[in-house]
């Protein structure tokens, strides 16, 4: 079996954003200018969450990427009417966007805010469509999306091994924001692959989920940082 | 020979097919622009690339299919950084792709700043130059360029130089000079030296924004997060000591938060207590002391300048003196104050005391494979930017009666104290090199338009070393858009046009025929190149991404050149009675130096710490906003003695009362739709004072007043400082390092 997962060392991000811009870039994500975004819909699949410890002068930062935890026990799933949000037998919590019908239940569900409602259609001005990427479709307004874990790229590397007649290895599929972090903070892989680089992180002491006491079960591990 | 002989309408125009090749053509592309034969409808395939958006030369790949760049992501084998991209290097995808380019030349029809523009062909264009260069006399046309360190500015000196034109002038971050002049008699480099912090246990920061928009921010993120993480069982340290909660500061381990002005102090006190302690050598001591031959000063009086308790100043002193490898830099606000050239000095200083020159985790010098020297006359200067303004506003010699603009916006960037006045009305014609209608190509008599970073030849060294020799090449990885030519090209094409043999000054055929044959030229001394047939070595550095040295840095710095100049004070701009905060502008990874500004994913990006979108904003300490009556995104005036800026108020806990700051990039006349009339440009309320000894801009010297307007809402990511929960100063949800420490159930 397969279980795709996450591992993101808190002690090598800086926060700088680049996973963020990385994501919207290859999957297509909708931005939605000032005025949406102060009605807080701006669309962050993944977003750098800054917390703040203490009291000036004695003040620290800590930054936190946070995206859909992917998780084995889902509070956004069974809230859904038609389905069309589902686990799949590889431990993605899947979005079928046609048979999405905007209830909205499953972000009101989500407790790690990580769901967002197109409520317009995305507009490229020509030629900013010439970008958009011809794996990931472009959602029509209406219905709900969310990190993917980057689906389109689990596919391509799962096929490019099954024609090569192996198995998937690491090597083979890295999501974007884990390939342009600068910090090599984010990992990606298979947790039920014991050789797998997550699998080997998730035993690490500084090994967290978010919220775990939420019984969510995350595929996203946090290593907790600082000294 | 004569300029004006050359520069003859006809012989313009024949040139042009020039512009268009790329190389010679008994050379296949390796790199074909568009669909070729063999890739398949909808295929998918990578092409190396270089970075373009900042001067620190990443190694990218691009995705193309059909034609179109679909994603960029690192180069993972360019030595700057390795794979990674940062926020601005993705956005490039939209910078080619932006609704608002300039794709064919334009003539200005209306009024200056009318911003009415009709088309005209390269052929007119280019005879509208001829007209502009043989009207006026070559002392008086002058050249902004962007980077003196690249190739292109290189070949913007020899372009100067040959046609006996004023030096050209480059427009480069405000405290780019100062650290290389601290450099220069500190450390006995001529540019920006490499921090080796990947393998440190102790970096001591003096201002020094490694994380924000600085010199190599890929290279230096990536390298901070090994010095923690990349070494098993050995975590190292990274002190911050800056007025303002940077980005850097904010990743710190420890953040000091220093008064503004005093950086160049502190480091004194850590020099005052390694030499005293007897933490350090008697070498290094005399070595030291040649840049400083006095005692600094004593403890109490420094700490009490910092606005730091003499306690903490003496633990990081032991600190770092007691570290197997530690590490001093400077730079970023400190270089920005009046005294910013004792500050970088006192700085980087510390390195000779701690005895780190060419030692792992210390400091080393910059090295390069020299192609912008072998392109650079002999005995290349420039003309500082403070001179260039005196020139324009009259004040030295005659009036600039032509100025080219070559990728440059000193109209968006220049502080307004220096009173260049919006639309440079005092210089005669003005003919820009940009892709994009920024706030100084708005004001051009005349448009030549540029192909932009994915669409053109590059051959790219990284302006800030990281320490081994790296020359990044790319072939073009689309078709181009528009019309736009490579900058390179456009001045050799002038340059060849000439009626008599200036073939001496200018033998290549374009840009990529300049770097082709000095790698024919170099091939001996160029890694791998000894034996190796020419066009190979080329093919596989296209295919590689450019030429990199491998192995460790080596070169160490040959130590201080002269004595430090004496200024602990610093000054500011502005009485404190009737100005009683400090502004500090600062580069956020969303703008930048403004560059980033039309850009939809960059404008939505939330910035990191204050998660503001889509606009400017005023950092405020809760206090200093209590005191003035704002709330969280209050509209408030913002006054110096020089301008006046209106802009939105956040109220951070991380900021130092007395203190606001500011971020770059925002406050467009123009730029797009993105960009036009967003936010506020602080440099507006920057006056005329200097760093002391080099004639650069003081932009963080300058007192602001603040008074509340009206009320109003920013769009921001996270919560507000008044919305935080009970007891928690969190933006968003919650801190998980309380509710679930240590292992996964």
């Amino acid at each position: 079996m397969t279980r795709w997962g996450m591992v993101i060392d808190t002690d090598r991000c800086t926060g700088c954003g680049a996973c963020v811009v990385a994501c919207h870039a290859e999957n297509n994500i909708q931005t939605v200018g000032e005025e949406e975004a102060k009605n807080g819909r701006a669309m962050h699949w993944l977003r750098i969450e800054r917390h703040y410890e203490g009291e000036f002068p004695d003040i620290r930062v800590r930054f936190l990427p946070v995206l859909c935890q992917q998780c084995g026990s889902a509070p956004c799933e069974p809230v859904c009417p038609v389905y069309a949000t589902y686990r799949t037998p590889e431990g993605l919590n899947a979005m079928v966007y046609s048979r999405c019908i905007g209830t909205r239940y499953c972000a009101n569900n989500c407790p790690y805010t990580v769901r967002f409602f197109n409520w317009h259609a995305g507009e490229w001005p020509k030629p900013l469509d010439r970008q958009l990427n011809p794996d990931v479709s472009v959602r029509p307004a209406g219905v709900m999306e969310k990190c993917t874990f980057c689906v389109q790229r689990i596919q391509d590397g799962q096929d490019r091994a099954k024609d090569e007649n192996r198995s998937v290895t690491d090597a083979d599929i890295e999501t974007a924001c884990s390939q342009s972090c600068p910090a090599q903070a984010i990992t990606f892989g298979d947790l039920e692959n014991s050789d797998s680089r997550v699998a080997q992180m998730a035993k690490s002491a500084r090994a967290s989920h978010l919220l775990e006491d939420l019984g969510t079960d995350p595929s996203v591990i946090y290593l907790l940082g600082g000294e | 020979m004569h300029r004006k002989d050359f520069l003859k309408v006809s012989t313009l125009g024949a040139s042009l097919p020039l512009l268009e090749g790329c190389g010679s053509q008994e050379e296949e592309f390796l790199v074909q622009p568009a669909v070729r034969p063999g890739v398949l409808a909808g295929e998918s395939v990578w092409h190396p690339s270089v970075c373009t958006q900042c001067p620190a030369g990443c190694g990218i790949q691009v995705r193309v299919i059909d034609g179109n760049a679909k994603k960029i992501e690192g180069n993972p084998i360019h030595s700057v950084n390795r794979g990674g991209v940062c926020a601005l290097g993705h956005s490039a995808l939209q910078e080619v792709y932006n609704p608002d380019r300039i794709l064919d030349p334009q003539r200005r029809v209306g009024d200056r700043g009318d911003s009415r523009f009709e088309a005209l062909s390269w052929d007119e264009a280019l005879s509208e130059v001829a007209r502009l260069m043989n009207s006026v006399s070559s002392e008086n046309i002058a050249f902004i360029g962007s980077e003196e360190s690249s190739v292109v500015g290189a070949l913007l000196q020899r372009f100067a130089d040959s046609l006996g034109l004023l030096p050209p002038t480059f427009l480069e971050p405000p405290e780019l000079q100062v650290e290389r002049r601290a450099a220069e008699l500190s450390l006995g480099t001529d540019s920006a030296p490499y921090f080796d912090l990947a393998r440190s246990d102790y970096v001591l920061s003096i201002g020094a924004p490694l994380l924000d928009p600085w010199r190599s921010p890929v290279h230096y993120t990536r390298a901070v997060a090994e010095m923690r993480r990349g070494r098993p069982g050995r975590r190292g340290r990274m002190i911050q000591v800056e007025a303002r909660m940077s980005l850097t500061a904010a990743n710190a381990d420890e953040w000091l938060p220093i008064l503004p002005g005093t950086e160049g102090v502190f480091a004194r006190a850590v020099a005052g207590i390694l030499i005293t302690e007897s933490l350090v050598d008697d070498q290094a001591r005399r070595q030291y002391e040649r840049l400083f031959p006095e005692a600094p000063p004593s403890l109490d009086t420094s700490a009490e300048q910092c606005g730091l308790l003499p306690e903490r100043i003496q633990r990081i002193a032991r600190e770092i003196g007691s570290a197997e490898h530690r590490v001093a830099v400077a730079g970023g606000s400190a270089a920005g104050h009046t005294n910013g050239l004792f500050n970088i000095v006192a700085g980087l200083g510390l390195n000779l005391l701690l005895g780190n020159l060419g030692k792992p985790g210390g400091v080393f010098a910059p090295v390069s494979f020299g192609l912008a020297r072998h392109v650079s006359p002999p005995g290349a200067t420039r003309t500082p930017m403070a001179d260039l303004v005196n020139k324009i506003r009259g004040q030295s010699g005659a009036a600039v009666e032509l100025l080219f603009v070559v990728e440059a916006d000193p109209i968006h960037a220049l502080p307004a104290g220096w009173g260049l006045g919006s639309g440079l009305p005092d210089v005669g014609k003005i003919v820009a090199l940009s892709s994009f209608l920024d706030d100084t190509t708005r004001y051009a008599d005349l448009i030549l338009p540029l192909n932009t970073g994915l669409e053109r030849f590059s051959a790219i060294e990284p302006s800030s070393s990281i320490g081994t020799r790296v020359l990044g090449i790319a072939q073009p990885v689309v078709e181009p858009l528009g019309s736009g030519q490579h900058p390179g090209d456009v001045l050799l094409a002038v340059a060849q046009a000439m009626e008599e043999d200036n073939s001496a000054a200018f033998p290549w055929s374009s840009f990529e025929g300049l770097v082709r044959s000095w790698i024919d030229e170099e091939l001996e001394n160029l890694p791998g190149g000894r034996g190796a047939s020419a066009s190979s070595y080329y093919r596989e550095a296209l295919a590689r991404g450019g030429i990199f040295e491998t192995g460790d840095p080596s070169l160490a710095p040959p130590g201080p050149e002269g004595q430090s100049p004496n200024q602990e004070q610093a000054r500011f701009d502005g009485e404190e009675a009737v100005f009683p905060y400090v502004l500090l502008p600062f580069a956020s990874i969303k703008t930048g130096n403004g560059r980033g500004a039309n850009r939809p994913w960059l404008q939505e990006l939330p910035d990191p710490m204050s998660t503001v979108m889509w606009n400017s904003w005023v950092e405020l300490s809760p206090s200093d906003a209590s005191d003035l009556g704002v709330s969280d995104g209050d509209w408030v005036r913002v006054e110096s003695s020089t301008g006046v800026l209106d802009a939105q108020a956040i109220i951070d806990p991380a900021v130092r009362p007395g203190l606001v700051g500011i971020p770059l990039g925002h406050g467009h006349q123009d730029y797009g739709r993105y960009a036009q009339g967003r936010g506020s440009n602080p440099m507006n309320l920057i006056g005329d004072l200097r760093v002391e000894g080099t004639g650069e801009p003081a932009w963080a010297a300058t007192r602001v007043r603040i008074k509340r307007i009206r009320p109003g809402q920013l769009a921001r990511f996270g919560k507000s400082y008044e919305q935080r929960g009970e007891g928690e100063n969190i933006p968003v949800g919650w801190a998980p390092h309380e509710t679930n420490k240590g292992g996964v159930g």
